[in-house]
């Protein structure tokens, strides 16, 4: 398989700047996730990968040959798309075979290898039915079984899973990284939902407006995001963020109207004010101090619960194991390991 | 749905009835009259004694120059609707993907109106002038000429609601496995969009099968086309009202065979994209 080596891409479109100095690579058999909001760029590099983007500025390398220039069909990819773009005047091994029949691939070797892959997938038995006759998943399917027959250098996935159900979704999932590992390919995922770049990715590469924030393996970026925005975008809920204050004599105060909370701040903290992330699996109920807050919904998922507090006016979410016993309009007394704190500068975000 | 009851009933009957009638009656006119001899036809009679003298005068009469009309229409027809289809489907396909400054769509889409608002028959005296000096009045080839002018704007049209109909991940699809773009166009695109080949053509050989005016005054005898020919049904001395019937029964068969078989294409062509 293959190393993606993308150095400094710029792209635009007229005025708009949509991609920033992207530089990235992506080792041999590595599955790396594209995420982002709407509008980040996260699929527009993946088409710059695939050759459907020209780009402004910069060279994209796949296993060591630039392809900057080079036609989708030269570079040796092979995409999933969100529409899975079924030909549809075609039957389900039409379409797996098309660009083996493109190849001029003899034809004993394309029946072989398109019966393999539909084994893999247990597509067997709608080989000869038109995409229009499948359901949501087989569609799915059918489009990973048309990037497999190929044996390409790199899969590109632009977003494959947003049309299923939830439950076929996680399904799917971890078929997808199954997948991925049996075949030892290189993968470029992309997804505005965190969940799945959590789940799929070796390494995630978050961008917003066009530019890489953070690049790292999901545990480094749920444990340690460079910024309020990767804090915020990686993690389910969302991570509590509440504006405080770093005393002199390193104490971190955050202010409330029953009384300050104070805890010691993390080392080398320069005094100042600051915001602080706290996730929602952080928090430990105490008897006395900490922040108080008024329970407002606990949200039972069975396993664990949410509990949603007020305090002054904004919420904090609390993540308790499903056994917890909380009743609504309860008054909590909430507090957290230091170590456990993420704090960032107010003006721009950046972590301290 | 609209549920009618008791006389209202009868009264929508009516009304269905009678725009049926309005629109079949001069066709039913028409066909008892091409099996009529002149003199039932001058006494208008509604019961007579049918007779296929009409039909074998105009097919088989000797001095019938019906089945040339029926042979150039064919040819004028024929080739007129696969070379406006060839230009047609390109430029469509130009319009609706390649990514053209928007002037020029505007500049395509105002020259298509400009074109369909005014008469044919303005435009008929200059290509009379433009013809005879190029050395096509008079020829078949002049007629398809102007018959692909007359109908390429709305080809156009109509192929381009057909391709922004397709999705565009389809062709990236096609590109990403291996197609040039030719070869995306051709494998991918084009057989999709083959019911609108259809309603198309249909549309376009009707038109140039049905067209009068431009066909009158860019042909003479050897090249007049099935509606002059018709005409010529009416001298200034004769008028073969029999003959002219059976004619006009006769030529009314292609467009009707057409319709019928392509009916659902051409309907699904003129509302295309109009419901998602």
């Amino acid at each position: 398989m293959a190393t993606v080596e993308v150095q400094a891409l710029n792209k635009s479109y007229g005025a708009f700047h949509a991609l920033h100095d992207i530089s990235a690579t992506i080792n041999d058999g590595e599955f790396v996730v594209l995420v982002g909001p709407s509008g980040c760029g996260k699929s527009t590099l993946l088409r710059c990968l695939a050759g459907l983007e020209e780009i402004s500025s910069g060279e994209i390398r796949i296993a060591g040959r630039v392809v900057t220039d080079l036609e989708p069909r030269e570079r040796d990819i092979a995409m999933v798309f969100q529409s899975y773009a079924l030909y549809p005047h075609m039957s389900v091994r039409e379409n797996m075979a098309f660009n083996l029949i493109l190849r001029k691939t003899p034809k004993d070797k394309i029946a072989v290898v398109v019966e393999e892959a539909a084994a893999i997938l247990g597509i067997e038995a709608l080989l000869d039915r038109k995409p229009r006759e499948l359901s949501g998943g087989q569609r799915q399917r059918v489009a990973m079984g048309r990037a497999i027959v190929r044996h390409p250098q790199v899969f590109l996935f632009d977003e494959p899973l947003s049309n299923l159900d939830a439950k076929l979704r996680v399904q799917m999932r971890s078929e997808i990284r199954a997948l991925h590992d049996r075949l030892g390919a290189t993968s470029v995922y992309v997804t505005h939902d965190q969940v799945e770049a959590m789940t799929m990715a070796d390494r995630i590469i978050v961008l917003d407006l066009g530019k890489i924030i953070q690049m790292g393996s999901p545990l480094e970026l749920y444990e340690r995001p460079v910024n309020r925005f990767v804090a915020e975008f990686i993690g389910s809920p969302s991570i509590n963020i509440l504006s405080g204050k770093i005393a002199l004599g390193g104490r971190l105060v955050l202010p409330g109207r029953d009384g300050d909370y104070e805890i010691a701040a993390p080392e080398g903290a320069v005094p100042g004010d600051v915001e602080v992330g706290i996730r929602p699996e952080d928090f430990v109920a105490v008897e006395t101090g900490g922040l108080t807050g008024t329970v407002r919904v606990v949200e039972h998922l069975g396993a664990e619960t949410y509990v949603i507090l007020d305090r002054d006016g904004s919420m904090i979410y609390w993540r308790v194991p499903g056994t917890t016993r909380v009743a609504v309009g309860e008054t909590l007394r909430l507090t957290s390991d230091p170590s456990r704190l993420h704090l960032f500068r107010p003006s721009d975000g950046a972590r301290l | 749905m609209l549920t009618l009851n008791g006389r209202e009933l009868w009264i929508g009957y009516a009304l269905v009835i009678g725009s049926a009638l309005a629109i079949v009656a001069p066709f039913l006119w028409i066909l008892m009259t091409s099996f009529k001899f002149p003199i039932a036809i001058s006494t208008g009679a509604l019961w007579f004694s049918p007779t296929g003298f009409n039909y074998a005068d105009v097919l088989f009469g000797a001095r019938s120059d019906f089945p040339r009309n029926v042979a150039n229409s064919l040819v004028v027809g024929a080739v007129s609707t696969i070379l406006v289809l060839v230009i047609g489907t390109l430029s469509a396909y130009s319009l609706a993907r390649l990514r053209w400054a928007r002037w020029v769509g505007r500049l395509f889409l105002g020259w298509t109106m400009l074109f369909n608002t005014v008469p044919v028959l303005t435009i008929v005296g200059p290509w009379y002038l433009f013809f005879q000096q190029l050395g096509l009045y008079n020829t078949l080839a002049g007629l398809i000429v102007a018959h692909i002018i007359i109908n390429l704007p709305m080809t156009v049209w109509l192929m381009m609601t057909f391709f922004r109909d397709i999705p565009v991940e389809l062709e990236e699809a096609a590109r990403v496995d291996g197609c040039t773009p030719a070869q995306a166009f051709f494998k991918v695109i084009l057989p999709l969009a083959v019911p609108g080949l259809i309603a198309a053509g249909i549309l376009a050989f009707v038109f140039s099968w049905n067209e009068f005016a431009v066909a009158l005054n860019l042909t003479s005898r050897m090249t007049a086309t099935v509606p002059v020919g018709i005409a010529q049904f009416a001298q200034q001395y004769e008028i073969q009202n029999g003959q002219m019937a059976a004619a006009s029964i006769i030529s009314t068969i292609p467009a009707l065979l057409l319709m019928f078989f392509g009916q659902r294409f051409v309907v699904q062509g003129l509302t295309m994209g109009a419901v998602k």
